[in-house]
């Protein structure tokens, strides 16, 4: 029917032309409309994405890349504008425009009456565009330029509402943040290119191929600083959290389809690098399961329920980089796959909570919202249980995946394995943890007593069906998309098979006494918070005051954004006052001496220009008789 | 056909000449009449210039033309002061791959200037758009010009128009600031003519049929066939010889640039300068700098543009990236702000072009286009809001993206293209300037070294969008905070003339975002030119090296027979 | 015939050019400057006949039609000078006009200022008999 690739750059192209409409049109034209050609854009997209996958897993992908036209070529770099798609892609790109499709569905109910709607949707539309280039990408740099794309919409997106100082810092800090970790990207990109003469992926990780160890290493440490800046992990995880700020859609769009994942992404696309370097894959594991447990625990204390969320992020991406940094790169995949829809479904369904509350988002200020939004509880339920790793739900098939790669390292004979075995433990505790905090929060907002804030009037109500029919889709994923690796290999197959660089990696084991471990340590989490939520509610105050030290810590976040301030950000604001006034004082300083030389020598001189005619011609005819005399002594 | 196109040439200077001239005897009373001559002019010359890029990108290559050498095409040459037995002082000018862009980013960036002075030049208008139309025959000039006295004559005659621009229609302190800017540019062009004359006169001794020439082609051709037929002896006196041209060169403009401490002069320019003027001179009169470092310093001098290039100029342009990014970061004043982020901004494009290799010298080149956009851009909007509001403070403003929508999409625009965004145009520039650093080789530089310099340049990308966006959020974000302007009337978003102003930079902007392809294809041939010359002199550096080991390795044989 | 050998002329002229030049330096009446000035144009242009003479051709001669010209010139715009400042001011000293000294020079004063000038008895006028005639009021003293 199709050929792969000559719509490829249908994909992307579609948003763009998008955005581009509704940026031209929006204000004037479209107005309150401006969602539909966002929303058929996404549809369309999202089809041709479903058609590329099925066309991958019958082998017609097009893994070699599709030169659509040359992009840069100077010298010894030749830089097509080239898309690639294979098993990787093609995955990616089913999860960022089905989940993405969603949220513009349900952006279009959020923000119904909101003036900067055509604003909104054209940067989602812009959003998608740039992510969707970012998985296709076939060399670096147009990865690249879908990186930076994904950080300029979320600046954008998250800046939505930029009469909010809050939501002006939180966009200058997500863009900032990231960009550092771009920074490092980017120079990984370039060392790559200066070792092996090339930026497309096949022709990179053929060159890198027996290089110095030391050399691999040190360019994967540097994408994995980009990854670790987009993908919000420990120490630069701290933009994610602020940027809620957006409107919560965007919150959904960032967290689960896309920016997040694209550096999960982007490691698993180098996983013929990281393969080569054990000790920098350790470094993944381990940032990833430090952020993993980080996450978990500040999550456990936030009263508010999108900061919640945001942790969570956090912290299941580092067990995708716990999966990927433990080789089990079809796991860390996967866990990004089933994570999209449960985390998805979360944001919109707090988003829906939100909007039915009148924009509070405070867990206590409401609670026994069942009655009220009975969709929505649902719907939540489904995304919190398979975010805890319930059984049988996606979240405790793609965690045990990423669990089962950990403990496979840790029995290895491999020269980390101690490393790994206490990483394993960690993510075990982390699940335990996961599983509380997601019944902590569904409890307190949709369980026990009825509460209503005043904000949201007297017609607190369920939200509109355009938003709760994509909360369905979105829970019925949550539940059954994890259904596809252990029924079938689906997706580990589509994955190893079709994806250069990843062949015979699949090793999937259903270890069923990790799965009954797995899951019994989700149904403790649960339990727990079940017990200490909604049987005994008075006790948690006890612990909380049991442990002041550690509840604080956790409330506060670590402290870390104060630590960043006062130990980064304001000692370079420093340097930079320094600068400028060397830069007036010093500098121009000297500059300024120079000049005021010849006015001190002209200061010597002032006292013979006295304005008197008469002297001067005194002087005339001294100095004439002494040039005189001379004359006439040297003849 | 062609004489008709090279015809193009003069008359593109021409055109502002007359249109300068016309627009002085029209007198200061009739400004309406006064601003159609200077825009019909500017127009009339984009045209030309344009006309010019179009038909030199069609010609095929010249198969008979040297090497080692560039070679203007469409060129016209008329002898103006004939001396020794050639044809002496030519008006000498072409066009070429170097040149071609950076005479088209100055007549397109001449609109804006024009369009921006519409309403904001209301006394002696006349003087005003004589003096802007003169300042463009002076940067055409430099660009087109193929002579080196004629290159010296035109560099030189950018000072003066620009000297009244700020002293006139300045700020409240800009007696002092034109003085600096004047005073402190014309004494390092001073070194430099010192260094042009030092080439001509070397050129002509060494000549074997002592040809007195100041044509650029057959200097760099000069140069390069002693450099290529020399005895050892000659090699030598050639390396001393360089070393004084390339730092006699290099005062002029270096300054101009301007590189770290030589740039205070810049920041005080730019703020006193009216909006046209800051245009302008952050547009084009600051790629002067760098042109003339590519026209003139690395080919005529190749053996010391190698081994002073990365240690003194790229360190120079790697403390002039981040300290300027610091000091861009300080300021409250926009102005100050984008004036700081030139020196920044510039230093990068240093970086890329004593890469000496043809990512590198391409990065540059592109670069220098790049930021005559994006922050010939930036100066325009952040005069149209100072024509609104009357203050450049920052913390005078706040959330003004809420009122002036237009204005805040354009700011936004240009400062992402500024901070290197993919898919505008400042990407180009950043990423092939620090990849050709990155794969630098240099004799007596380590590929560590190199690394080095490539990070720290790159931490430009980040401190460039930190002070970028933290204007932005102090500027346009956050709650609105309208400063006082009483008696200016009600202030409204961007018109139609200021619309039109900044259209041609956006759409440029995205084009060579997007589609960058053309520019390095014409661009190509005299890239690889210099990146041949700069080759040539990595060879030789590497031919004395190994002759140095050699020698050292026959002393310590000898030495060691000695002892036997 | 004895002609007056050269060196006569050169000496009268050398007088004449010091007694110019003593008068230039030593005198603050602008108007008796300017005549000590021409004084030692007078001394130069003897010097040129006395040379034109002694060389026998007309070179000197020509050059001393020249300055004669010229003095002629210069004595008109001089003089037309001299006016225009002695209206502004009303005196003829040389030493009130200190205006193109350096800024912020102090001008130089005379350490003993000269005595007033006497007053002058009114100039007689003729008088039709039995009016007081009428003081003009502007009075020039050129």
């Amino acid at each position: 029917m199709f050929d792969v690739a000559n719509t490829l750059w249908l994909i992307p192209a579609l948003p763009l032309a998008a955005a581009a409409l509704i940026a031209f049109l929006g204000p004037k034209f479209l107005g309150a409309k401006s969602h539909l050609p966002c929303v058929v854009a996404l549809v369309l997209s999202c089809l041709l994405s479903f058609f590329v996958l099925f066309a991958v897993r019958d082998g017609e992908g097009v893994a070699e890349g599709a030169k659509y036209y040359t992009w840069a070529k100077v010298g010894d770099v030749d830089l097509g504008f080239t898309l690639r798609a294979d098993g990787l892609s093609a995955i990616m790109l089913v999860t960022v425009t089905f989940v993405g499709t969603l949220i513009a569905v349900f952006a279009a109910g959020y923000m119904h009456g909101d003036p900067g709607t055509p604003r909104f949707f054209a940067v989602v539309s812009l959003f998608i565009a740039a992510m969707t280039t970012l998985v296709l990408a076939n060399n670096f740099l147009v990865l690249y330029a879908g990186w930076e794309g994904v950080g300029l919409c979320s600046y954008l997106l998250i800046g939505f509402w930029f009469e909010k100082p809050a939501a002006a810092a939180a966009a200058r800090k997500a863009f900032l943040v990231t960009r550092l970790g771009d920074m490092g990207l980017l120079l990984g990109i370039i060392l790559l290119w200066v070792k092996t003469g090339r930026l497309d992926y096949d022709g990179v990780f053929a060159g890198m191929q027996g290089a110095d160890p030391y050399l691999v290493g040190g360019a994967c440490l540097l994408l994995f600083c980009g990854a670790v800046g987009k993908s919000a992990q420990f120490p630069l995880h701290v933009w994610l959290p602020d940027a809620m700020e957006g409107p919560t859609p965007v919150s959904a769009l960032i967290h689960a389809a896309t920016m997040v994942t694209a550096g999960v992404y982007l490691v698993a696309r180098c996983s013929a690098l990281f393969f080569q370097v054990p000790g920098v894959q350790l470094v993944v594991a381990v940032i990833g399961g430090f952020t993993a447990l980080l996450g978990a625990l500040i999550a456990l204390t936030q009263n508010d329920l999108k900061r919640v969320l945001a942790y969570s992020t956090i912290s299941q991406l580092g067990y995708m980089f716990l999966g990927l940094g433990s080789g089990a790169v079809t796991a860390g995949v996967f866990h990004l796959f089933t994570h999209a829809f449960f985390k998805a479904l979360l944001f919109l369904a707090a988003g829906s909570v939100m909007h039915a509350m009148g924009g509070v988002i405070d867990m206590r200020r409401f609670g026994g919202l069942k009655r009220i939004m009975p969709w929505t509880r649902a719907t939540f339920l489904a995304g919190a249980l398979a975010l805890a790793g319930f059984p049988l739900l996606s979240g405790f098939w793609s965690k045990d995946d990423i669990l089962h790669g950990a403990l496979g390292r840790a029995l290895e004979d491999g020269p980390y394995a101690t490393w790994y075995m206490v990483l394993f433990v960690g993510g075990l505790v982390t699940a335990a943890l996961t599983a509380f905090y997601a019944t902590r929060a569904y409890l307190m907002t949709f369980e026990g007593e009825e509460r209503v804030p005043e904000e949201a009037g007297h017609h607190a109500h369920e939200s509109p069906r355009v938003m709760t029919v994509p909360l369905a889709v979105l829970a019925v994923g949550a539940v059954a998309a994890g259904w596809v690796e252990p029924f079938g290999h689906l997706f580990g197959s589509t994955l190893t098979e079709h994806t250069r660089g990843l062949e015979g990696l699949h090793e999937h084991g259903m270890d069923l006494n990790l799965m009954v471990l797995s899951g019994l340590v989700a149904l403790a989490g649960i339990g727990g918070a079940w017990y200490l939520y909604a049987v005994r509610v008075c006790t948690v105050k006890k612990i909380a005051e049991g442990v002041p030290l550690l509840y604080q810590l956790s409330l506060n976040k670590f402290h870390i954004d104060e630590l960043y301030s006062a130990l980064i950000v304001k000692p370079l604001q420093g340097f930079a006052d320094f600068c400028r006034i060397v830069d007036a004082a010093v500098i121009d300083g000297l500059v300024d001496l120079v000049g005021q030389v010849p006015r001190l020598f002209g200061l010597l001189y002032r006292p013979v220009q006295n304005g008197l005619v008469q002297f001067y011609a005194l002087a005339m005819v001294l100095s004439l008789t002494v040039f005189l005399l001379v004359l006439l002594w040297q003849m | 056909m062609n004489d008709l196109f090279s015809s193009l040439i003069p008359l593109s200077l021409a055109v502002p000449a007359v249109g300068a001239a016309l627009a002085a005897a029209l007198g200061p009373r009739r400004g309406p009449a006064v601003r159609a001559v200077a825009l019909a002019a500017t127009l009339v010359t984009l045209a030309l210039v344009l006309t010019v890029a179009v038909q030199f990108a069609s010609l095929a290559p010249n198969p008979d033309a040297p090497a080692r050498t560039f070679d203007p095409r469409l060129a016209t040459a008329v002898s103006l002061l004939p001396l020794g037995n050639g044809p002496g002082v030519q008006f000498f000018v072409g066009v070429d791959g170097l040149s071609v862009w950076l005479a088209l980013l100055t007549a397109v960036l001449m609109v804006p200037a024009v369009l921006v002075s519409w309403a904001a030049i209301t006394e002696r208008v006349n003087e005003f758009y004589a003096w802007l139309l003169l300042l463009q025959v002076g940067m055409i000039g430099v660009f087109f010009a193929f002579d080196i006295v004629l290159f010296y004559v035109f560099f030189e005659l950018t000072l003066v128009p620009l000297f009244f621009l700020i002293g006139i229609w300045g700020g409240s302190n800009r007696r002092h600031a034109a003085q600096k800017f004047f005073i402190y540019t014309l004494t390092g062009s001073l070194v430099t003519l010192l260094g042009v004359l030092g080439v001509v006169l070397v050129c002509y001794y060494n000549s074997p049929e002592k040809e007195l020439t100041f044509s650029i082609p057959r200097l760099v051709q000069s140069v390069q066939e002693r450099l290529a037929t020399g005895t050892a002896a000659e090699l030598g006196y050639w390396r001393t010889v360089q070393v004084y041209v390339f730092l006699a060169l290099m005062a002029g403009f270096a300054v101009k640039v301007p590189l770290v401490p030589l740039h205070t002069w810049l920041p005080l320019a730019h703020v006193e300068a009216p909006t046209a003027g800051s245009v302008l001179l952050a547009g084009v009169l600051l790629k002067i700098g760098t042109y003339g470092f590519l026209r003139l310093c690395v080919p005529l001098a190749p053996d010391a543009a190698l081994s002073l290039g990365v240690p003194l100029v790229g360190t120079l342009a790697v403390i002039g990236v981040i300290y300027g990014a610091f000091c861009a970061l300080a300021q409250s004043d926009i102005k100050k702000l984008v004036a700081y982020s030139s020196v920044s901004h510039l230093g990068i494009c240093m970086l890329g072009m004593f890469a000496l290799n043809e990512v590198g010298l391409a990065g540059s080149l592109v670069q220098m286009v790049n930021h005559g956009l994006s922050t010939g851009g930036l100066f325009l909007l952040v005069g149209m809001l100072y024509e609104r509001y009357h203050t450049r403070e920052m913390a005078d403003y706040g959330g003004m993206a809420a009122k002036l929508k237009l204005l805040g999409v354009a700011m936004v625009f240009v400062c992402l293209s500024s901070a290197g965004l993919p898919g505008l145009n400042g990407f180009w520039g950043e990423v092939f300037s620090l990849m050709g650093i990155a794969k630098a080789t240099a004799p007596g530089l380590t590929p560590a070294a190199m690394a080095t310099l490539t990070a720290l340049g790159a931490t430009g990308v980040v401190l460039g969008a930190w002070y970028l966006m933290t204007m932005l959020r102090r500027v346009f974000f956050g709650p609105l905070k309208e400063p006082p302007h009483e008696g200016h009337g009600p202030v409204g978003d961007l018109n139609g003339r200021e619309l039109a102003a900044l259209a041609p930079i956006g759409i440029l902007c995205v084009l060579l975002g997007v589609y960058p392809q053309p520019f390095f294809d014409v661009a190509s041939r005299d890239l690889k030119v210099v990146a041949g010359i700069a080759d040539d002199a990595r060879e030789r550096a590497r031919m004395i090296e190994a002759g140095n080991a050699a020698a050292a390795e026959r002393a310590a044989l000898a030495a060691g027979e000695e002892k036997r | 015939m004895n002609p007056i050998p050269l060196h006569h002329y050169l000496a009268v002229g050398a007088v004449l050019f010091c007694l110019g030049m003593i008068g230039f330096l030593a005198r603050r009446n602008l108007i008796v400057m300017f005549l000590s000035a021409e004084m030692m144009l007078q001394a130069v242009a003897i010097n040129l006949v006395a040379f034109a003479r002694y060389r026998g051709n007309l070179v000197g001669q020509t050059f001393t039609l020249f300055i004669i010209t010229v003095a002629a010139c210069e004595a008109a715009v001089a003089l037309a000078l001299i006016l225009l400042l002695y209206r502004s001011k009303g005196s003829l000293d040389v030493s009130l006009w200190q205006d193109l000294r350096e800024a912020g020079q102090e001008p130089t004063l005379d350490e003993e200022p000269l005595p007033p000038p006497p007053a002058e008895a009114p100039l007689p006028q003729l008088t039709p008999s039995g009016v007081e005639p009428r003081r003009r009021e502007e009075t020039s003293h050129v």
